[in-house]
């Protein structure tokens, strides 16, 4: 796939809109972005188990089912451009 | 002809008190947006923490499911960017489910077949969205609510099957008191992929998933259309295309949702926020020693034990509180069929009436009062149903309602047969029918000697005495 058209799937594909002008800068943005990649691929991995926790623990304790207080709703609301019955309107997401 | 094979994800909503990550309430049909934690909305700063509620409901299910539980709790993440969930992420048990391996069986006309289920694990809801022409709305109440997924071996091959499947399962998630399991309020969604092959060895053909399906009759016709609409495209050597499919109400049948070129890659990988979690086997054991008896239990129970046929025993096990309140009253008043009869009969009736479960409408030692007083034969048939009807509305005993209603039924051979005489000299033309061999006027004899008594006379010893006197007479 050719590298530009790489970058408009991708946008489509988290619902981002790009416009033809951004699109140099952002196949620069990608070619650093491979580079570092690039370095990154240079490690030898082999038979390194995928790191996920700094240290080997185990924890024993789940929360308890209580109820504790629920976000003001128009602390929630604050942040949405749009909002319509006290549900936030967003383009329509479905084809 | 083409065999089909089906797979089934059951997505079931758990009936802990708050949500899966965070301490929102878990509620339904509250105002949009009202129930909702930081959490939920990924605030920056903010942590999920494991509910220890939905933990044990999701063993539960593993046990009553014979599944392997792993006892080190591990989460995931399944990347994708929508705005259902405000995180970009769902938390979910990809790698390490809690439980692996399990069955239930079912029945199908009569032949009993072991489904293989592959995996439970533990995740959380989305968001609610709602589609209109132009803009799409979205309620995050539901965001977060704990869910388990529960997911069969692909071994399933008829609408049949699926159906008996999905109707035990939803036993199972009541009986275990995980979930109220009901479709229609979407507490248990269902998931369908089917594909068609040859014959039992031959290569699969390409798998359609039918989503949003929210009833048990849709689930039928939608795999019976979907396996009909496979076989016809094969017939014509056309390709089956890999889709998501819905069930369409209207037309009853299947349509497009969306083409599925290739799997979505959802990245999973390892929910770092949330450090592995130990569950101690001692809690494990007595969660699963704690269990109330399964349906499949009680099913052997009321069929081997007490008889009741499996008709009857499937409409009260359909209904656990009434399942449970006939257990607690045979266990004072062992009258197995009578008390099965009443309950799925009169008594279900009413709860259909005043939309309540039966233990807010009937005391237990109330009812099996009455049931007690109808197989002594103290009250007719007629008046227990007279009684049951001022238990429920005046939340009495049912002798402190016969005496106040003068509810009882007339035994009394003396007073009956003085009953009987008055009403064959009233109707000498019918006692003629009956001698010229008209017996079925009995009854209307019966009604007579049922009308003087207001009711109260006993119709069984009545319609014997009434042939007694009738035969003495011919004399």
């Amino acid at each position: 796939m050719d590298e530009k058209e790489l970058l408009r799937q991708l946008a489509k594909d988290i619902r981002i809109s790009v416009r033809d002008e951004d699109m140099p800068s952002l196949c620069q943005v990608y070619h650093t972005f491979l580079e570092h990649i690039a370095c990154l691929e240079k490690i030898e991995t082999e038979g390194v188990e995928p790191l996920v926790f700094p240290f080997d623990v185990e924890i024993h304790e789940l929360r308890e089912d209580e109820v504790d207080e629920v976000y003001d709703i128009d602390d929630l609301l604050k942040n949405a451009k749009n909002v319509k019955d006290n549900q936030i309107l967003v383009p329509k997401v479905v084809e | 002809m083409y065999e089909a094979v089906i797979g089934i994800e059951v997505h079931c909503e758990l009936k802990t008190k708050s949500k899966m990550f965070s301490m929102a309430p878990v509620t339904f049909g509250c105002p949009p947006n009202t129930q909702v934690h930081v959490i939920d909305m990924a605030m920056p700063g903010t942590l999920p923490a494991v509910n220890k509620k939905a933990v044990e409901m999701a063993i539960r299910v593993c046990h009553a499911l014979h599944m392997d539980i792993d006892d080190l709790l591990r989460f995931d993440r399944k990347n994708y960017y929508y705005a259902d969930l405000p995180k970009g992420f769902q938390i979910t048990q990809y790698y390490h489910p809690i439980g692996k391996n399990g069955y239930l069986d079912i029945e199908v006309e009569g032949e009993t077949f072991k489904i293989p289920i592959e995996r439970v694990h533990l995740e959380e809801d989305t968001a609610k969205m709602t589609h209109n022409d132009h803009y799409t709305l979205i309620d995050y109440n539901r965001a977060g609510i704990p869910l388990i997924e529960i997911v069969t071996k692909p071994q399933l091959h008829t609408s049949q099957q699926v159906v008996a499947y999905l109707e035990a399962l939803r036993l199972i998630l009541i009986y275990t008191d995980v979930s109220d399991a009901v479709m229609a309020e979407g507490s248990m969604r269902c998931d369908v992929n089917i594909s068609l092959r040859q014959s039992h060895d031959s290569i699969l053909g390409e798998k359609v998933e039918i989503k949003n399906l929210n009833s048990l009759v849709n689930i039928q016709k939608a795999i019976d259309y979907e396996i009909e609409r496979q076989t016809d495209l094969l017939q014509k050597k056309l390709p089956i295309a890999r889709q998501t499919r819905r069930f369409d109400e209207k037309t009853q049948t299947t349509v497009v949702m969306r083409e599925k070129q290739s799997l979505l890659d959802y990245r999973y990988y390892p929910e770092v926020n949330i450090l592995p979690v130990r569950l101690d086997k001692q809690w494990i054991q007595v969660i699963q020693k704690q269990l109330p008896q399964l349906p499949e239990q009680r099913r052997q129970r009321y069929q081997m034990q007490y008889h009741l046929s499996l008709q009857d025993t499937m409409m009260l096990l359909s209904h656990k509180d009434l399942s449970d309140f006939y257990d607690q009253v045979v266990s004072i008043y062992p009258h197995y069929q009578t008390i099965c009869h009443w309950l799925i009969g009169d008594v279900r009736a009413y709860l259909r009436q005043y939309q309540k479960k039966v233990s807010e409408l009937l005391l237990v030692q109330d009812f099996a009062e009455l049931m007690h007083m109808l197989e002594m034969k103290k009250i007719s048939s007629k008046q227990t149903k007279q009684i049951l009807e001022f238990m429920i509305l005046e939340k009495k005993s049912p002798y402190v309602l016969m005496e106040r209603y003068h509810i009882q039924q007339v035994s009394d051979e003396q007073l009956l047969s003085q009953y009987i005489e008055e009403v064959l000299h009233d109707y000498p033309q019918q006692v003629a029918d009956y001698y010229a061999g008209k017996h079925q006027i009995c009854s209307f004899f019966v009604g007579q000697v049922m009308k003087k008594t207001k009711g109260q006379a006993n119709p069984q010893k009545t319609n014997e005495l009434l042939k007694c006197l009738l035969e003495k007479r011919k004399v």
